[in-house]
């Protein structure tokens, strides 16, 4: 089963790089978090790691319900750009992501060996995917789904890759992740004020 | 035999049903009085009572063409995987000859858009084109990933696999597989967002523009074949996608595939209610989706698969 | 000095079928030409130079009859000298050929040691102790494959091609590109084997961009035989994924399969040399008629040259690949060999080939778009001009030319297991496999090679779809359709021809969508009344398509200095989207570099990665001028 939520992750990631609607997009990352979570939920039932259901659990409350729903609180406080479409077209795109996914299958190749191969390249390709999500866009609420994107991506590696990182580091990443976006906050009312 | 001979009759009889039904269910959801389910047929009746229209413009082709347009469907509809696994089926046609017969069906279709010297034509035609080469990759990349995980390129043949032995290991890349022939069967059967079916409005028609200058007999073919296009995309769909109840007794089995292609109907129809249509320059967004889906289909097949 | 094994046996049935219409058709043709001795000393010696090319066992005799045959077609594209636009195009096409030439020369002094009498089956084993055979590999793409036009050597064939007439057209765009692949194919099979994988890669990958970019420019085109001629650039590209992927197979000891698709490529060369032929005859009919090769000044050709348009209309069907005609069936027996990729056990090539299938399946669906448009425009609708509306069909001669080339396209498309039988017979004594039993088991169909794989039938699909169509017209009949004819209804104005759709709006969407391949230059001219923009007396639209390559490779080098200097400017002065894009590229050039350095180094994989890199600087760091 935890292919199949990995492959709904990258789906949900690569429909969220082609959308062109702000609040369309944060639900995409919801979504997108949302299947992170299970894949970890499933992978934690599979190698019966506590530690790693419990960051899962985490990941479901946090990034799939708080943080999009802050998200869309504030663009809608702030009155963001609702309509963002992304500044690499969708001919590149086609290319792009495809050959993304295979190269860096190509590139992880000699470096790792084992089982774990495949989903640590699909991890990578997230990650640069979710770079690409944030390069496309000029938006600071896109750019900030990106990097947080970014960060499930890394989840994606650290799961796949180890097994789960140690439970305090994950917490330590959740907590900086709601610093990030209450920093976002702080910048955007102070630019609020200035206007 | 004798059940597949009953089989193609019953695909052909209520292939406009579908349509209608489509129809139907968009009026309800939007608080209009339903028409009723028979009124492709209606439609089709009062056109083979009308006289052909001709265009002093047009040439041969205008009295070729709409025979060319549905009898590659036609020839499509023999060769499509069957409802029951038992009965009667042509095995050893390929997806690739299916997509070329729909891609002859079409090619024929943009000729008749031009022959009329109307620009509404050429719209058509143009649009058409540039849909329809968009389309074929994912297309074709749909059916390789397919053709892959049924373990056969055979069309048939890979239904019936996939019914025996569901590939519960390659879920995901069977779900991708799924959307994107799903955004396919909306491009390629004109339905919103890609084409309006029901405006006749110069912005937005594409297969509409195209058969404007036909009538009667011509056009009864031309609408016979979109009514039967639908059917092979939606038949296509239930059974590659939605692979049960093939065991059945042959008469159960052929219930159970005409509900699953209502059903599709219903999810054409939610989805042209609760969309608007796309200006032609966002399709490309839509089918580059499809293109992408397709590519994850066959990449996760291998990766996660192997 | 000449050798009649069963390749060049083959080729010499190519030349028959190729050569015999066409010469009926330059027959017909004659009254068009001025110097008629001159065109008639060109014409013959350069059907018989191609003769001799494909007959030839020695290096010397070859590179005898490929000159000849070179400098003959450079003469019969001079045969319209005072058109303008024929003599560069004549002198592009004598540089580029001798180019190809010198590296033919280059490929034959290395591996006959000097000594350019030997024979071909001798060169083997001097080959086999050169040093870099991949080196004698990229001599060969080089020097055969600038002749067959495979981009980026291609851009003399949109000009070369439509300088000549009609006749030599067809002749050098349907056969003498093919004699330039037969070429290539003869040293891989009998000079230089066993084959890298990087070369069937290579071969591939050249294969895959030559389609796309030729179907792209035919279809952006005006002038309707450099649509055809860009259309070879396409059709050499199939041609060369079928041998690619041959190679593919044929090096990783799949030799079943590397068969098929050596005969898939077979295939497509006959076919394309028949269809091609056919279109380049029935496009100079029309030429002939109209004496222009603008394809918006014609117009409802249809109703004055039924039989030219009947020609070019099975041939566009075939040229886009549409069942039950023979293009299909060799593209459907490309995909199939491309779908035996699944058989590969490196994973990586593996993942990479669904790209090729990509492209080719995108090229088919352009084609379609093309053809609609080269037919459409030509024969449907209004007259566009005075020419288009006396033309009249042509004289027997030329007819009987065209017909006779339908014939070959019919008989390939109806006999194709016959044919595939005798390509499977010209390659089992080059060490292919004999896949005939597989493949072709019945008189009547053809089988996939790969495992559970698909089969087609050309006879059945022609049945059956006669079978429809004419149970449709007997219900016409029953049902006492009556008819009437009126004029096209268009919003109240009379029609004219003027309101029909152009070829360029035709494929405006698609031009649209392909913007940063054509950069068009549009120029758009309107005398506004009154200052008024919406209200204008007359108005100019003209678009031009910037062919990419010409500009880039070839006039672009010189620039390029200039052009990295402004990017280093602009990457200088950071912006802030970019600071993403950098960091992206970092982390694939380090990943990259990893790879290169540190695990294993293969030249190949450092030109692959290095055009990644810079394609995806391009892309994401440098993007798109505003």
């Amino acid at each position: 089963m935890t292919n199949f939520f990995i492959g709904m992750f990258l789906s949900t990631l690569i429909t969220a790089m082609l959308t062109t609607r702000l609040y369309r997009l944060i639900a995409w990352y919801a979504v997108n978090s949302l299947f992170l979570a299970l894949a970890a939920m499933s992978e934690a039932v599979r190698i019966q790691d506590e530690a790693m259901l419990i960051s899962a659990l985490l990941t479901l409350v946090l990034k799939s319900a708080l943080i999009p729903y802050l998200l869309k609180h504030f663009a809608v406080k702030f009155q963001a750009e609702r309509n963002i479409t992304p500044s690499i077209k969708v001919q590149y795109l086609i290319i792009l992501i495809p050959a993304i996914l295979v190269f860096t299958f190509y590139l992880i190749d000699p470096i790792i060996a084992g089982a774990a191969k495949n989903y640590i390249s699909l991890a990578i390709a997230s990650l640069f995917l979710s770079l690409v999500l944030m390069i496309e866009h000029r938006n600071v609420f896109a750019k900030v789904i990106g990097f947080l994107s970014l960060e499930n991506a890394l989840f994606l590696l650290a799961m796949t890759a180890t097994e789960g990182m140690p439970m305090l580091i994950e917490l330590g990443i959740f907590v900086d992740l709601l610093m990030a976006v209450v920093i976002l906050n702080l910048l955007f009312k102070k630019e609020a004020s200035h206007v | 035999m004798i059940a597949y001979i009953l089989w193609i009759a019953v695909m052909v009889l209520t292939a406009p049903l579908f349509l209608s039904l489509i129809k139907m269910i968009k009026m309800w959801l939007l608080f209009k009085k339903p028409l009723s389910p028979l009124q492709g047929y209606r439609d089709f009746s009062k056109l083979l009572s009308k006289e052909v229209l001709i265009s002093q413009e047009a040439s041969a082709i205008t009295h070729i063409a709409p025979y060319m347009v549905l009898a590659p469907l036609v020839v499509v509809l023999f060769l499509l995987p069957p409802p029951s696994a038992k009965s009667f089926f042509i095995s050893f046609t390929d997806a690739f000859t299916l997509t070329g017969l729909v891609a002859l069906s079409s090619f024929f279709l943009m000729l008749l858009g031009l022959d009329s010297a109307s620009s509404f034509g050429g719209i058509g035609s143009s649009r058409e084109a540039f849909i329809s080469a968009l389309v074929e990759p994912a297309m074709i990349l749909v059916i390789f990933a397919l053709s892959l995980m049924a373990k056969n390129l055979g069309v048939a043949q890979a239904t019936i696999n996939l019914a025996h032995h569901f590939p519960i290991e390659h879920l995901a890349s069977f779900a991708f597989a799924g959307i994107a022939f799903f955004i396919l069967l909306i491009a390629e059967n004109g339905r919103i967002p890609v084409d309006n079916p029901e405006t006749h409005l110069e912005l937005t028609m594409v297969h509409e523009a195209m058969i404007l200058d036909i009538s009667g007999w011509y056009l009864a073919l031309v609408e016979s074949a979109a009514a039967i296009k639908f059917m092979i995309f939606a038949s296509l769909f239930v059974s590659f996608f939605m692979p049960f109840g093939m065991d059945a007794p042959f008469l159960v089995a052929l219930l159970i595939f005409l509900l699953k292609v209502a059903f599709v109907a219903i999810l054409v129809a939610l989805i042209e209610v609760n969309t608007a249509k796309l200006r032609l320059f966002k399709v490309p967004n839509l089918l580059g989706l499809a293109i992408i889906f397709a590519f994850l289909s066959l990449i996760s097949y291998y990766i996660l698969g192997a | 000095m000449f050798t009649f094994d069963t390749l060049s046996l083959l080729f010499v049935l190519f030349l028959a079928l190729g050569v015999v219409p066409n010469i009926f058709y330059a027959w017909g043709y004659m009254d068009h030409i001025e110097r008629k001795g001159h065109f008639l000393v060109h014409y013959l010696s350069f059907i018989l130079s191609m003769l001799g090319v494909v007959l030839s066992n020695t290096p010397l005799a070859f590179l005898f009859f490929w000159e000849i045959m070179s400098l003959t077609s450079w003469q019969l594209i001079l045969a319209n000298a005072h058109e303008k636009g024929t003599l560069p195009a004549a002198r592009l096409y004598f540089f580029m050929t001798h180019f190809g030439f010198v590296f033919i020369l280059l490929f034959f002094l290395i591996t006959s040691d000097g000594n350019l009498s030997l024979s071909f089956s001798e060169l083997h084993a001097i080959a086999a102790h050169f040093p870099y055979p991949t080196l004698l590999f990229f001599l060969l793409v080089l020097g055969f494959l600038s002749k067959a036009g495979v981009v980026p050597m291609h851009v003399w064939l949109p000009y070369a091609h439509p300088a000549a007439p009609s006749a030599v057209s067809a002749l050098m765009s349907g056969v003498m590109l093919k004699i330039a692949l037969y070429g290539f194919l003869r040293m891989l099979l009998e000079v230089l084997y066993p084959w890298h994988l990087e070369w069937g890669v290579v071969v591939l990958i050249i294969g895959a961009i030559s389609s796309l970019i030729g179907v792209l420019y035919a279809l952006s085109e005006h002038d309707m035989k450099a649509l055809l001629a860009n259309h070879s650039i396409e059709n050499i590209g199939i041609i060369l994924i079928a041998f690619g992927m041959g190679m593919i197979f044929g090096s990783l000891h799949l030799p079943l399969l590397s068969a098929f698709a050596f005969i898939a490529g077979l295939y497509h060369i006959f076919n394309h040399m028949s269809f091609k032929s056919l279109l380049f005859m029935s496009a100079g009919a029309v030429l002939h008629q109209t004496h222009t090769k603008n394809i918006e000044k014609y117009g409802s050709l249809i109703k004055t040259m039924p039989i030219t348009a009947a020609n070019f209309l099975f041939a566009a069907v075939s040229i886009s690949a549409l069942p039950p005609t023979n293009g299909f069936l060799s593209e459907w027996m490309i995909f199939q060999s491309l779908l035996g990729s699944s058989s590969i056990s490196d994973i990586i090539l593996k993942i990479s080939i669904p790209f090729t299938v990509f492209a080719l399946a995108l090229t088919g669906g352009l084609a379609i778009a093309c053809f609609v448009k080269a037919f459409g425009i030509t024969f449907l609708g209004l007259h566009r001009s005075h020419n288009a509306k006396h033309a009249h069909e042509v004289n027997r001669l030329m007819q009987i030319g065209m017909l006779s080339m339908a014939a070959v396209v019919l008989a390939l498309m109806l006999f194709a297991p016959l044919f595939l039988h005798l390509f499977d017979d010209a390659l089992v004594p080059f060490g292919l496999s004999d896949i005939t039993g597989r493949i072709t088991p019945t008189f009547w169909s053809i089988h996939s090679i790969a495992h559970n794989g698909g089969v087609v039938s050309p006879l059945f699909l022609t049945f059956a779809l006669a079978v429809v169509v004419f149970a449709l017209d007997y219900a016409a009949k029953l049902l006492g359709v009556r008819s009437r004819s009126h004029r096209t209804w268009a919003c109240g104005y009379r029609t004219n021809a003027k309101m029909q759709y152009t070829a360029t709006g035709f494929a405006g969407p698609i031009r649209r969508f392909f913007a940063w391949l054509y950069r068009p230059e549009v120029h758009f001219h309107k005398k506004t009344v009154a200052g008024h923009t919406t209200k204008f007396t007359s108005a100019l639209y003209d678009v031009h398509i910037k062919p990419l390559f010409e500009a880039s490779l070839y006039e672009g080098t010189k620039k390029a200095l200039n052009v990295i200097s402004y990017w280093v400017y602009r990457l200088g002065h950071f912006e802030q989207v970019r600071y993403g894009a950098i960091i992206f590229n970092l982390m694939l050039s380090v990943l990259f570099g990893y790879r290169i350095i540190a695990h294993h180094f293969s030249w190949a994989t450092l030109v692959l990665e290095a055009v990644i890199l810079i394609a995806s600087i391009k892309i994401l760091v440098i993007g798109d001028k505003e």
